[in-house]
């Protein structure tokens, strides 16, 4: 196996926010687990008005279990209809059910879903989520198919999605169940499988109501979606600053997630040879890329002169292929992203090798989740600590504490929902009550403490005198094993882009189509390319990386 | 009417203790630990919020509670303040010196909430804790055999000189009529499927001390969130 890339490489805000997706991003798997296990879905309660207001259930039958999502939409008025977490009322209301809810439950989730973070939820319940229609998507699609037409691929191109999630709530927040209650379950195992599953079901649900709704409009008139428009149809998300803490409060996770994809890309560069098959499976999916890219539109400038450039970079792969030597050619495709592309072309290179080495690195999806939260060595002496220090966190010592803006911004919580923001050291208050995410200042702290103790000292009995330091000690001494969960940049300089930060987790979820709104906010489209409910199998179930617009026959068939 | 008592998941228990502990000047290493001693409490019948809001309210009112100092005499360690000791800042420590010297016995002098003590202890090595009344060995197999004169006033006891140690042969603590085992992992997994029950006014106090760590909103400050100024009515 060549060497896993390794975490200065990998871990820095630059390449993070150029990440895309791979084979084990997590609705990646999700996807082939349902398929694997020949998961059954059926829609258990449908009370949706002609207007597509009112409650339903969906349910996914898991070998040992069931599980429900509960959705509940309304008319929203136009002014209300906002994104944020600061949002008081949404299109959709969504619970994921653990088991099959009952009249009582469905009752209760009636008044609490809609309620989101005011309500208050049980064990019974996994996740908490709401979505917003895109309303020109959603209009235009019940339009078409009322009146009996093929919705306009190109709009949907656009779009991407019906509806699109604004925020996905699980792990026991609000009351609801906490992962401990479902970490042990097989189909679980993995990140966020049970998040993905709401997300999965939202999907359907979307493209169910609209064509019941276009059914009672249209009445006769009226057709169904073709399923190759169905299947390019994803679920949007918008996603905003909430996902940086994330990130950094949970190092051991983030380490198990990077390890899993940089020793797949390690174990793939290590193959001395590219059988013929797994070099036509790489062209195919070559040329579907570079029609994804050609789709793959946006408004912010940036993000856009990157586009372009990643569609001269596949374009050059491509070209680049038959090249490939015989002896270790992925090693050497890999190589040449690096030596010649952009940071996004180099990940997306990534992406490309992992993909059809499925029987070679799948099975590293199931490490992607962790059991374990990171602990205090206190029997460490303070000269192994400095030690640790001066040679893990040399990047955090190298900052300039000095240098204009390095220390600018501050992360809080607001008293608005707790909406996370981002303030400025200078001009706003609350940076005495800022969350603790300036990982390199406090280790730098850290480092100055130490200096002059003694060397044999235990960390116990300077932590005790030190406690400020606590955080920052644990988190060294985890970072020593768990290299790849650290980001090894500032997160308070004023020229942090947090983006990155949301790019680099939703590429981990699978999500595609980055569509950045801001420095600060991001949609993006989750599943586009599925096989929905009704046609996973094994043979759909994992070709849907860099979905494309479907080529259908020029008429409805009758 | 306010209900007496609402159910809490163990990770809102995290959450909001955490930043409470911050809220009340407790550094974040420190109240992340609190965090998790609370929520293993509910494994011994123990309410997480009244301990948590007994400890805090302590150190609110006063911050010198926090002021511990550490000393090795012999093979044994010391822990005290300048009179009772907050729980928060000890309860760490002495899981601290037990992990970097397995065979030495901690003594923790007046701790304010030793209650508090047992939630580090769960998550610490194999040891033996004790304070007057009191006793518990949590074994390397999980289980936790206690045994106490006052079950019901275990909440509230304290301050009271605490001792760990490592754990005896065999279970040789005075089991008497007031004796429970408590298999950790059973436990917190019942926390996990049923939630937590926490007295309410608890919890409510709990939470007051958690927005301190909130920044009030402003007009600026909700202009420059994210996703501010987008139209989302697309």
């Amino acid at each position: 196996m060549a060497s896993p890339r390794p975490p200065e490489q990998v871990m820095r805000l630059a390449r993070m926010g150029a990440s895309h997706q791979t084979r084990l991003s997590f609705m990646r798997s999700l996807t082939r687990r349902m398929a694997r296990e020949n998961w059954r879905f059926e829609r258990l309660r449908f009370d949706i008005d002609s207007d597509g207001y009112g409650a339903s259930v969906y349910a996914a039958h898991a070998p040992e279990r069931t599980y429900c999502l509960v959705a509940f939409t309304r008319d929203l008025a136009p002014e209300l209809r906002t994104d944020r977490v600061i949002a008081e009322a949404w299109d959709a209301a969504f619970s994921l059910f653990d088991g099959i809810p009952g009249d009582d439950d469905v009752a209760r989730l009636a008044h609490g879903a809609p309620r989101q973070e005011a309500g208050r939820f049980g064990p019974g319940d996994l996740v908490l989520a709401r979505a917003n229609k895109s309303l020109r998507a959603y209009g235009h699609v019940v339009d078409a198919l009322a009146a009996g037409r093929r919705p306009d691929v190109d709009l949907l191109a656009e779009v991407g999605y019906l509806m699109r999630t604004t925020a996905v709530y699980g792990s026991g927040k609000f009351g609801c169940a906490d992962r401990e209650k479902i970490a042990g379950r097989a189909e679980m195992r993995g990140a966020f499988q049970v998040e993905m599953l709401l997300v999965y079901l939202v999907r359907w649900m979307t493209v169910d109501i609209v064509e019941h709704v276009a059914r009672r409009r249209g009445g006769a008139n009226a057709v169904p979606m073709d399923p190759a428009i169905k299947r390019y149809i994803g679920i949007g998300n918008s996603t905003g600053l909430g996902m940086a803490p994330f990130l950094v409060k949970h190092p051991i996770l983030i380490d198990n997630w990077v390890r899993a994809r940089e020793t797949a890309l390690a174990r793939v560069r290590g193959l001395p040879s590219a059988p013929p098959d797994r070099i036509c499976a790489l062209r195919r999916l070559v040329k579907r890329l570079r029609r994804h890219l050609e789709e793959w539109t946006v408004e912010d400038a940036r993000q856009r002169s990157r586009i372009e450039t990643l569609r001269t970079e596949a374009a050059d792969f491509e070209s680049r292929l038959a090249d490939a030597p015989s002896d270790s050619p992925w090693d050497w495709l890999y190589r040449l992203a690096e030596e010649r592309y952009s940071l996004e072309g180099q990940e997306l290179v990534v992406s490309l090798l992992l993909e059809p080495h499925g029987d070679l690195v799948d099975d590293l999806a199931d490490d992607m989740h962790a059991d374990r939260t990171p602990e205090l060595d206190p029997a460490m002496t303070v000269s192994e600590l400095r030690g640790l220090i001066d040679s893990r966190y040399r990047w955090a010592l190298d900052i300039d504490p000095d240098r204009a803006g390095s220390q600018a911004r501050f992360w809080y919580y607001s008293e608005d929902k707790l909406e996370p923001r981002l303030g400025n050291r200078e001009t706003d208050i609350g940076a005495d009550r800022e969350m603790p995410l300036a990982t390199a200042r406090d280790v730098r702290a850290l480092r100055r403490s130490l200096r002059g103790r003694r060397a044999g000292l235990p960390v116990a009995e300077f932590v005790a005198a030190h406690p400020r330091h606590r955080h920052a000690i644990r988190r060294v001494q985890t970072i020593a094993r768990h290299p790849y969960g650290e980001i090894r940049d500032s997160l308070i300089d004023a020229d942090l882009r947090p983006l990155d930060l949301l790019r680099f987790k939703l590429a981990f979820f699978g999500a595609s189509k980055f569509d950045p709104k801001s420095d600060l906010w991001t949609r993006v489209a989750m599943f586009q390319g599925a096989p929905m409910p009704d046609e996973l199998d094994s043979a759909t179930a994992d070709d849907w990386a860099f979905p494309v617009r479907p080529e259908i026959p020029p008429k409805i068939p009758q | 009417m306010t209900p007496a008592a609402l159910t809490v998941s163990l990770n809102e228990i995290g959450f909001f203790a955490a930043r409470a502990a911050v809220g009340v000047g407790v550094p974040f290493g420190l109240a992340e630990d609190f965090a998790g001693a609370l929520r293993r409490l509910p494994c011994f019948g123990l309410d997480p919020a009244v301990v948590g809001l007994s400890c805090l309210t302590a150190l609110d009112a006063d911050p010198s509670l926090g002021r511990i100092g550490i000393s090795k005499r012999g093979d044994r360690y010391a822990i005290r303040g300048n009179g009772p000791a907050s729980a928060v800042y000890v309860g760490p420590s002495m899981i601290d010196c037990l992990r970097a010297a397995p065979d030495s016995p901690v003594l923790a002098r007046s701790v304010d909430r030793p209650a508090l003590a047992l939630g580090y202890a769960v998550g610490g090595p194999p040891m033996r804790i004790a304070w007057p009344g009191f006793c518990a060995d949590l074994g390397g197999d999980g289980v936790a055999r206690i045994s106490t004169d006052a079950p019901e006033t275990l909440s509230a006891s304290g301050p009271a000189d605490v001792v760990l140690s490592a754990p005896v042969g065999s279970p040789s603590v005075p089991f008497g009529p007031r004796a429970a085992e408590v298999d950790i992992a059973s436990a917190t997994e019942r926390s996990a499927a049923l939630g937590v029950t926490v007295d309410a006014a608890a919890w409510s106090g709990l939470m007051e001390l958690f927005r301190r760590c909130l920044v009030p909103s402003s007009e600026r400050s909700r202009a420059s969130g994210a996703g501010a100024g987008l139209v989302d009515a697309d």
